[in-house]
C-alpha cells in the first residue's frame, strides 16, 4: 500500500537570504584572516553548507577553498574534538 | 609575469634575523630575474590549530610577488631545504582576485601589471555577433 502524501506538508518557513558578499562590496575573505572565515565553520571545523549560510554559489565555492588553504596553513582546525 | 604569494611557516625558536635574512634573500633572487616584489607581511608568533612538526607555534610570513616559472623553481629551491621553515606555499594571485581582501593588501602596484597579464572574460563579444546575425536574417 503506497501512502498517501498530504498536499500541506509542515515546513518550517526559510526565510531568504542574502549573499553577505553581493550586497557587500566591502565584505571580502582570504584564506590569512581567522575572524572572518570562523562565521563559516560549525564547532567541530566543518564548513557550513549555502542553504543555512546564505551564500550565492558563487561565493560559497571562493568560501570553502579559503577554509580548505586555510586548514593547510593551520589558521583553522580540520577537526575539532569536544574536549 | 604573474602575481604570487608566498605563504612561509618559520620554527618558533628561529631569531628575527634568520627570518629577514630569508626573506631578503628571497626577494633579491626575485628582483634578479626581472621579478618584482609587492608586499612582505610577517606577523607575530602564532598558535597553530594543530601541530606541524611536533611545534604548536610558528612565525607567518607573506611574500607577494609578480614571477614566473624559473623564479617558482627556484624559490622552491631555497625554501625546501632549509630547516627553520616549516611549511610554505605558492598561490596565484589571479583567481582570488574576486576577493578584494587580496587586492586590498596590494597597493594599485599590481593592477597596472596584471591588467595586461589577466585573461579578461568579456561577455561583450556575442552581443555583436548576434546582431549581425539578425540583421542578415531580417534583410
Amino acid at each position: 500500500m503506497r501512502r498517501k502524501r498530504f498536499p500541506m506538508k509542515k515546513r518550517i518557513a526559510f526565510k531568504k537570504k542574502i549573499c553577505r558578499f553581493c550586497s557587500d562590496d566591502t565584505f571580502s575573505l582570504s584564506y590569512r584572516d581567522f575572524n572572518a572565515l570562523r562565521y563559516f565553520i560549525s564547532e567541530r571545523g566543518k564548513i557550513i553548507p549555502r542553504r543555512i549560510s546564505g551564500n550565492c554559489a558563487k561565493h560559497q565555492r571562493f568560501v570553502a577553498k579559503a577554509i580548505k588553504r586555510a586548514r593547510v596553513v593551520s589558521i583553522v582546525p580540520f577537526t575539532v574534538t569536544s574536549a | 609575469m604573474r602575481g604570487y604569494e608566498l605563504c612561509l611557516i618559520f620554527h618558533p625558536e628561529t631569531s628575527e634575523s634568520d627570518i629577514d635574512n630569508i626573506i631578503n634573500s628571497l626577494s633579491e633572487l626575485i628582483t634578479s630575474h626581472k621579478g618584482s616584489v609587492l608586499k612582505t607581511e610577517k606577523w607575530e608568533k602564532k598558535n597553530f590549530q594543530y601541530q606541524i612538526k611536533k611545534q604548536s607555534k610558528g612565525y607567518y610570513c607573506f611574500l607577494y610577488y609578480m614571477g614566473n616559472n624559473e623564479i617558482l623553481n627556484e624559490i622552491e629551491r631555497i625554501v625546501k631545504f632549509n630547516e627553520s621553515v616549516l611549511r610554505y606555499n605558492n598561490y596565484s594571485l589571479q583567481k582570488n582576485f574576486a576577493f578584494k581582501e587580496t587586492a586590498r593588501t596590494l597597493e594599485n602596484k599590481e593592477t597596472e601589471q596584471s591588467a595586461s597579464d589577466k585573461p579578461e572574460k568579456t561577455i561583450e563579444s556575442t552581443p555583436v555577433e548576434k546582431s549581425t546575425d539578425t540583421a542578415a536574417t531580417n534583410e
